[in-house]
């Protein structure tokens, strides 16, 4: 099989890498990288573990052939801290106690932050929609539900320069 | 893992075309593909990745069409002004596929050519009449999507062959249109049947005109309901008509049984969901 050269940016640093085309992107992030953060559920985009962010979109790595990453953003869970500090999911996921297992919580802040990404004030129901797509079997949802609304107001209080 | 092949990757659509024609399987979003290959369905030998082709990807306008490139996903759909302000029966069906993660991959194209009956973007666009294009190395062919489709996984896509575009004609400010499906639960569901209406509605008169109807996921195809929208037409659409109308439905399905629902509740759920979709649009 002959191998390809893929570019793209992973959690902000450039990278090219040489590998056989038929790795997905989530055995590149976890096999090549090293990230762990991001898991495999199902394999077959059912469950939303494997979710990462390319170009600022959810999408299921598991479904992602590597070479369709060329010249894309990749963002990982590992990528969403900033200089130590925890991005405003991260700070409230704990804060609220949304994390029983922890396996779905990296897909699951992904498509938070997919959505807070878009719309810095989201609805109930906004919010329910953009998390359709990961399943969580321990927490019964609420108290993510509630994790994102606070990071919402965490981040727009950030955003306004302190101002609440 | 999946199993081993060899990988084509075109700067243009006229490589991506030769590597159609030597045999080679596109991948689109590959949200499809990427499962039937771990299954084991299918194993190609040679797969030509279309991501990078920008010219397909574009949703774009003319005086009276919305030209949608194969390769638009349907959270593009979804995000668009254009297709917001002109087909809002197609973002209504492309909201409802899949989860947000399936959306943000899955093509259009991918969607149709897969030609599954319970394909969500498919009955809105057989309900607006689009059309699909596809070419090839030797050119260039138009056909209405409706006659693209033959069957379950079949179309009249030839071997070397890429559908490239969805040309669809722009609703009308004052056509009202609504997209029923009903799945097993709200996200990551494959339909069970579904509805796709449209037409431009008179609140005084109660008449309705230039309807479209098609149904999902209760026949080998996705097919417009003509003799509904012959009566559509004909009829004051008040509470008794859009009643008398919808109990119709049954006659204009062709269903099946299988894991998800018997033929008998599907037939019933198509008079149900029309049902639903009249009242919404006309009371």
């Amino acid at each position: 099989m002959e191998k390809v050269t893929v570019n793209f940016t992973l959690n902000g640093d450039h990278e090219s890498i040489t590998v056989n085309p038929n790795l997905t992107l989530l055995e590149v992030i976890r096999d090549v990288f090293g990230l762990t953060g991001t898991k495999e559920g199902c394999g077959h985009g059912e469950c939303g573990a494997c979710t990462v962010l390319l170009n600022g979109k959810a999408v299921n790595s598991c479904l992602v052939l590597i070479s369709q990453v060329e010249g894309k953003e990749v963002t990982t869970i590992e990528g969403l801290s900033r200089d130590g500090s925890l991005d405003p999911l991260q700070a409230s996921f704990i804060e609220t106690g949304a994390i029983q297992c922890g396996y779905c919580t990296p897909g699951m802040i992904l498509s938070a932050k997919s959505l807070l990404l878009k719309n810095g004030n989201p609805s109930d129901e906004e919010i329910k929609t953009a998390i359709s797509g990961n399943l969580c079997r321990c927490t019964g949802y609420a108290k993510i539900i509630k994790a994102i609304k606070l990071a919402a107001r965490n981040g727009k209080t950030k955003d306004a320069g302190g101002e609440s | 893992m999946l199993k081993a092949f060899e990988l084509i990757r075109p700067s243009n659509l006229a490589e991506a075309l030769a590597a159609v024609a030597s045999g080679a399987t596109p991948l689109a979003g590959g949200t499809d593909l990427l499962v039937r290959m771990k299954k084991g369905m299918l194993a190609p030998k040679k797969i030509v990745d279309l991501s990078g082709l920008k010219e397909l990807s574009e949703i774009k306008e003319d005086e009276e069409n919305i030209i949608l490139g194969s390769l638009v996903t349907h959270g593009d759909v979804v995000d668009s002004e254009l297709t917001n302000n002109y087909l809002p029966l197609l973002v209504q069906g492309c909201r409802t596929v899949g989860s947000p993660q399936i959306r943000n991959t899955g093509t259009l194209g991918g969607n149709i050519v897969n030609a599954s009956p319970a394909a969500d973007s498919v009955p809105p666009l057989v309900a607006l009449g689009a059309k699909v294009v596809l070419s090839s190395v030797n050119g260039e062919r138009e056909m209405k999507l409706q006659e693209f489709l033959a069957g379950p996984g079949k179309t009249l896509k030839r071997p070397d062959e890429l559908l490239t575009s969805i040309v669809v004609k722009k609703m009308k400010p004052e056509e009202r249109c609504l997209y029923r499906k009903l799945g097993q639960r709200k996200s990551l569901a494959i339909s069970i049947a579904s509805v796709a209406v449209k037409f431009g509605f008179d609140p005084e008169t109660k008449k309705c005109s230039n309807p479209g109807v098609a149904f999902g996921a209760v026949g080998p195809v996705v097919r417009r309901a003509v003799e509904l929208e012959r009566l559509l037409e004909q009829k004051k659409l008040d509470q008794q008509a859009i009643k008398e109308i919808a109990s119709k439905a049954r006659e204009f399905c062709d269903p099946i049984s299988d894991i998800r629902a018997s033929a008998e509740y599907r037939r019933e759920m198509c008079c149900s969901l029309l049902y639903e979709a009249l009242y919404e649009l006309t009371c």
